[in-house]
């Protein structure tokens, strides 16, 4: 069975190539959140084996979301996405139990790279 | 689940549907005004009792949103955040998300919350970083129980669940009934023919008006057990050591009378752990127990119930109440002087009187004493102070155990039959005119060796304001009518610890009677409480003693 992914980011332009690229890969994308809060719900709700966390969001900051999901007991993988420079919001993240970081820009191939080495 | 429990579990409902209707219309409210502090503080009132509530009921996501609300109001209240437009769309969401949870508790239904409540903590958080450049990112140690979707069973409880509201109608109805039935009789009397018939019917009406007034009862224990937290409360901010003692847990009460007591109780507990209860080192002094005590009791007594909240705290010293009505030109010094401790006691229940030399955090705002006497006083109560001077206080509250049914004395006033609540009836009794004196405009009967004042109602319903009560002693029209071997008929009433006899016309019998709020414009009578329908078809008011003992006693000690 596929793995299951739930994609955050606020930007629709990345959520999309995101998307592509993971189904292209045999990944099943379950949901989509554009902010925080639509990312907790719906993680809690779908549990799905894969979290892609923006890490900058209009509502929170991504690590923020991952500490959340973890006190409610979401197991999820977690990849932050973040953009250059934010080495020490990436370590936060990775403190509090994400699986690996990805900086922007990307390509569509670092992403896959990076999710099949988590997820196998 | 036991039935009690399917018992509280409905009164929170109930209460927490209540609660949230008002959030909603307190959210219009203040996006509409968002500058609106009284409806940011009731908010801030409402969400905190939802808190307590449900953590007492175990119910952790209510819990846990309306703690987080209450943070973001609390902090809108100390003005460390504003409202922003942002803000106010987030706590719309919370609200609703709150409703759904509270309407999940029956339905079973799975809400979201976990968003929108991370999503006000972050925004608190970031508010009040905004000053301090440097984001702190302290963690908060984990919170460890989590647990595992508890799996839903399907159990018919032996219970069902009735809205209050329901209840109410279906009271009313009986209520209704029990009025037609006596007019039935009334009739069949008037023609002269045997009510032996109507006996069954009257038994059996009987019967379900008060069964249905028992279904509305619950045990005094489900107040009571929410003024632990309260108490705890009151006393880690106060820095004191208290105990709560709970006593008379099974005595019952109607629902509704609970309900409108609920802030009472809780204001005169603070009061007690704020301004009864000593520091520790006072207490050591004074040879006590290091921990001071508050006690909550309720007892049974004829159609009442007496609850009484006692601290064994310093007490209230009454010559600093003296000193402190006389400051504020409540009354004057002479006035004073001659008013007994147990009178200057009551002043404590006058709007306007706070005897803390100090505001502090938990007494120092909202209701006051006079607040607590307003309330037990609409539901016919009274409220009555006993208090020693380093030893403690208690507040005595006399309440009926129904406010469906009420016993009462019915009499006539000018061919109109009207009734006063036996509550507050002590006794009656008959003079003649010349047995009554006049002390300065007033009149009096002496009755038991004690001296009591009387009053005509003829008269005091001839008052276009019951503000103008003082000008009866000056014209005192109906004794003045009266020959010397006239009998005077004479209720003798008592209300917090005065005494008044309210002269009648005619004294007509004792019945039980269903009392209704007047209708507009009617309501603004202070004179009456409300009405009731007699068997003939007649209206019969009901006369508000409290309000008229009220209104005498400060226009007496005022002049």
């Amino acid at each position: 069975m596929s793995k299951e992914v739930l994609v955050v980011d606020d930007s629709i332009y990345m959520r999309s190539l995101i998307k592509t690229a993971l189904s292209g890969a045999g990944y099943n994308v379950v949901g989509e959140a554009e902010n925080g809060e639509q990312a907790i719900d719906l993680a809690i709700d779908l549990q799905p084996d894969l979290i892609t966390l923006d890490n900058i969001l209009p509502d929170m900051m991504g690590f923020e979301i991952l500490k959340v999901l973890r006190e409610e007991g979401v197991e999820s993988t977690v990849i932050m996405i973040s953009a250059v420079g934010q080495q020490t919001v990436v370590n936060k993240g990775l403190s509090l139990g994400a699986a690996e970081y990805i900086v922007k820009p990307f390509t569509e191939e670092d992403l896959v790279n990076v999710v099949n080495k988590v997820m196998s | 689940m036991t039935s009690k429990d399917a018992e509280y579990r409905q009164l929170f409902l109930t209460e927490a549907l209540e609660n949230f209707e008002k959030l909603n219309n307190l959210f219009v409210e203040l996006e509409q005004d968002t500058t609106n502090k009284s409806a940011v503080d009731s908010i801030f009132r409402i969400v905190h009792t939802l808190k307590g509530n449900s953590m007492l009921m175990g119910i952790d996501s209510i819990a846990d949103l309306s703690h987080t609300m209450e943070d973001i109001f609390g902090a809108l209240n100390n003005k460390e955040i504003t409202m922003t437009k942002e803000l106010m769309n987030s706590l719309f969401r919370a609200n609703d998300a709150l409703g759904g949870l509270i309407n999940a508790v029956e339905s079973g239904k799975k809400v979201s919350y976990i968003g929108i409540r991370t999503k006000l903590e972050v925004y608190l958080k970031n508010a009040r970083n905004q000053d301090t450049s440097a984001p702190s990112e302290e963690e908060i140690v984990e919170e460890a129980d989590k647990d595992i979707g508890t799996a839903r069973e399907i159990k018919f409880a032996d219970v069902v669940q009735i809205p209050v509201k329901k209840m109410d109608e279906l009271l009313n109805l009986v209520g209704e009934l029990v009025i037609e039935r006596d007019r039935l009789i009334t009739i069949h009397e008037a023609n002269g023919k045997s009510t032996l018939e109507f006996e069954g019917l009257k038994r059996i009406s009987s019967d379900l008006h008060y069964g249905f007034m028992n279904a509305r009862m619950v045990q005094m224990g489900f107040l009571f057990n929410k003024f632990h937290r309260v108490l705890r409360d009151a006393a880690a901010t106060e820095n004191k050591d208290i105990k709560l003692s709970l006593k008379g847990t099974e005595v019952e009460i109607d629902r509704n009378i609970l309900k409108i007591i609920s802030d009472s109780l809780i204001h005169l507990i603070r009061n007690c752990a704020s301004h009864g209860i000593e520091n520790e080192e006072d207490r050591l002094r004074m040879g006590k127990p290091k921990y001071g005590t508050v006690s909550l009791d309720a007892n049974h007594e004829k159609d009442n119930v007496i609850l009484t909240v006692s601290d064994d705290g310093n007490g209230i010293s009454t010559s600093r109440i003296r000193e402190k009505i006389v400051k504020k030109k409540m009354v004057s010094a002479e006035v004073a002087d001659k008013l007994r401790d147990s009178e200057i006691i009551r002043y404590i229940f006058e709007p306007g009187f706070t005897s803390a030399e100090s505001v502090t955090e938990i007494s120092g705002r909202g209701v006051g004493m006079d607040v607590v006497k307003r309330a037990v006083e609409s539901i016919g109560g009274q409220v009555t102070v006993d208090t020693e001077l380093g030893k403690g206080t208690s507040i005595h509250m006399v309440l009926p155990s129904s406010l469906a049914l009420k016993g009462s004395l019915l009499f006539e006033v000018d061919h109109q039959e009207y009734a006063i609540p036996l509550t507050y009836i002590d006794s009656v009794i008959y003079f003649q005119k010349k047995e009554v004196h006049k002390i300065s405009n007033e009149l009096v009967v002496d009755y038991n060796n004690e001296t009591v004042s009387i009053s005509f109602l003829k008269d005091l319903l001839q008052l276009s304001s019951l503000s103008d009560i003082h000008q009866i002693n000056e014209q005192q029209t109906s004794f003045n009518k009266l020959k010397s071997d006239d009998q005077l008929s004479v209720i003798l009433t008592s209300h917090s610890g005065r005494t008044l006899g309210i002269v009648v016309d005619k004294l007509l019998r004792q019945k039980e009677i269903v009392e209704k709020k007047l209708p507009k414009p009617l309501n603004t009578s202070k004179i009456l409480s409300g009405s009731t329908i007699l068997g003939t078809g007649h209206v019969c008011p009901v006369i508000d003693v409290a309000a008229i003992m009220d209104m005498l006693f400060k226009s007496t000690s005022q002049n």
